[in-house]
């Protein structure tokens, strides 16, 4: 293996146990054969178009780019797609690999539930099995979409080691396929873990950008100043910015969970307050201490709720390409108000971290300029959460 | 390297596991000299890391002790060049990634061989 491989410059790389090594070299070898053969790619494009509901809507949003008196704004909708969020995109593909590769069992880990959701309705249209593991923390968060899976025929495990969060659910998902690798595919959820992972989703989520790049030159003539998208583990984020990554004159912001604050340990902002790293497989930023013990991080949104960050963003930080800026709880719940009142669309409480960081950008920014927000999930789900740190006392 | 080797000249060694400062280091010391004078050839110790995500339940247990119990990897390094003063058995650690990346990989061998 050659040094370079899985790298995005010092970042990336393969940190694993051997035990894992022989599924990894088998799913790299699959995905280098299937990433280009028409068949399997005709076969995905057709879940992607005729099951997900792609390409999701370029919407420009006008009383929103009204109200804040700046920039023109356009709402990258993967809110729309089938399951309600972007997750769909990395999952459809990796479920179809998986089943090239004759495995007959998915196991995923899951924040919010997106993902889990996600893999679980995979798995019931291909007839394969699911399991999937998420923090008993955020079981109770989200409710819902608990029961979703269940509903879905997924069997959903609490994970209850160390903070029962999602990092948690990554580690025991991990701890699952070292013990099983014969029949079973780990169908991870965001641009982590070991190489191949972080390609192999990117490859996946840029469909989003793929679409946006042409439907805004279709809409305006020309290329977007800034997107914008929320990033934990960061799959929205890249799946957004990768087709603009050569375009130097479009800004790429990436907004991270600052929780309570950076200048708090209630945070979960990896680019602003962590150092590199090397954990779950990968070389990366992460919350850690001075002795590299993984921090308890912490966000309102269980899907940015995550120590770490993909590998591909901390490169992309390192060379000044994409911006990673914090934003806290207040704003993202201020933010899911305004964009449910201003233009009727109710955004993932990830989402509304980009919304609420794209309400402090446009207004400094000409009206002849344009920005891209991606919306990346809808947010049903949380609409109970919010209430109660309204201090409402709804139940679902 | 050859304390190491010879504590297989047997072709067969024993070799128990110990996670430092569980549940703090005068239990971890009492466990060692314990394992020592039993006829241990090879003594691993466990600097615990916050995740360890390739143990069972029993071994993450006892890092998430160790760590509660405000281990270190420095107090570690301390614990046991004391340990080497009347423990002879070699001894080799067993930690994560990112605790030897952490703390320098070059400083954490310098600290190794001290």
């Amino acid at each position: 293996m050659s040094d370079t491989k899985g790298r995005f410059g010092v970042h990336g790389g393969q940190y694993i146990p051997e035990t894992l090594m022989n599924a990894i070299i088998e799913l790299e070898e699959a995905y280098e054969h299937y990433k280009n053969d028409s068949e399997f790619n005709k076969e995905l494009t057709d879940l992607l178009n005729n099951y997900a509901g792609r390409p999701s809507l370029l919407y420009r949003a006008d009383k929103m780019t009204a109200d804040l008196g700046g920039a023109k704004i356009y709402l990258k909708r993967e809110d729309l797609n089938h399951t309600g969020s972007h997750k769909i995109n990395n999952v459809l593909g990796q479920a179809l690999l998986a089943k090239k590769m004759g495995k007959t069992r998915l196991i995923a880990e899951t924040g919010a539930g997106q993902h889990g959701v996600a893999t679980a309705t995979a798995a019931a249209l291909l007839g394969m099995e699911c399991v999937v593991f998420m923090g008993e923390e955020d079981t109770k968060r989200q409710a819902l979409n608990v029961y979703r899976m269940r509903l879905l025929g997924a069997e959903v495990i609490p994970v209850t080691t160390g903070t029962a969060t999602l990092k948690d659910a990554v580690s025991e998902a991990m701890r699952e396929w070292t013990k099983r690798i014969t029949d079973t595919h780990y169908c991870l959820g965001s641009v982590m873990g070991p190489h191949p992972f972080p390609t192999i989703v990117r490859d996946f989520q840029a469909v989003i950008s793929r679409e946006s790049r042409a439907q805004i030159l279709e809409a305006e003539g020309r290329l977007p100043d800034a997107v914008i998208a929320c990033v934990g583990g960061g799959s929205n984020a890249i799946g957004s910015f990768y087709h603009y990554i050569p375009d130097e004159g479009v800004r790429l912001i990436g907004c991270e969970a600052a929780g309570r604050g950076i200048d708090t340990f209630e945070t979960a902002a990896t680019v602003n307050t962590g150092r590199i790293g090397i954990f779950h497989g990968m070389k990366s930023y992460f919350c850690q201490d001075e002795y590299g013990q993984i921090a308890p991080v912490y966000s309102i949104s269980a899907g940015l709720d995550y120590p770490g960050v993909g590998p591909e963003h901390a490169h992309l930080h390192d060379i000044g390409r994409a911006e990673y800026v914090p934003v806290t709880d207040d704003e993202a719940v201020d933010a899911f108000e305004y964009l449910s009142r201003t233009e009727g669309i109710i955004p993932a409480i990830e989402s509304a971290h980009a919304v609420a960081y794209a309400m402090k950008l446009a207004p400094t920014m000409d009206k002849d300029k344009i920005i891209i927000i991606t919306i990346s999930g809808r947010g049903d789900k949380d609409c109970a959460a919010i209430a109660r740190y309204r201090g409402e006392d709804i139940h679902e | 390297m050859s304390n190491i080797r010879s504590a297989f000249a047997n072709g067969k060694a024993f070799i128990p596991f110990i996670t430092c400062g569980d549940p703090d280091l005068e239990t971890t010391a009492k466990a060692v000299r314990a394992a020592a004078e039993n006829g241990a050839d090879l003594i691993e110790l466990g600097i615990p890391f916050s995740d360890p995500t390739a143990e069972g339940p029993v071994i993450q247990g006892a890092n998430i002790r160790a760590l509660a119990g405000g281990v270190t990897t420095d107090k570690i390094f301390e614990f046991v060049k004391e340990l080497r003063r009347d423990v002879k058995t070699p001894m080799v650690f067993m930690t994560y990634a990112n605790v030897v990346f952490s703390y320098d990989a070059e400083r954490f061998m310098a600290r190794c061989c001290e």
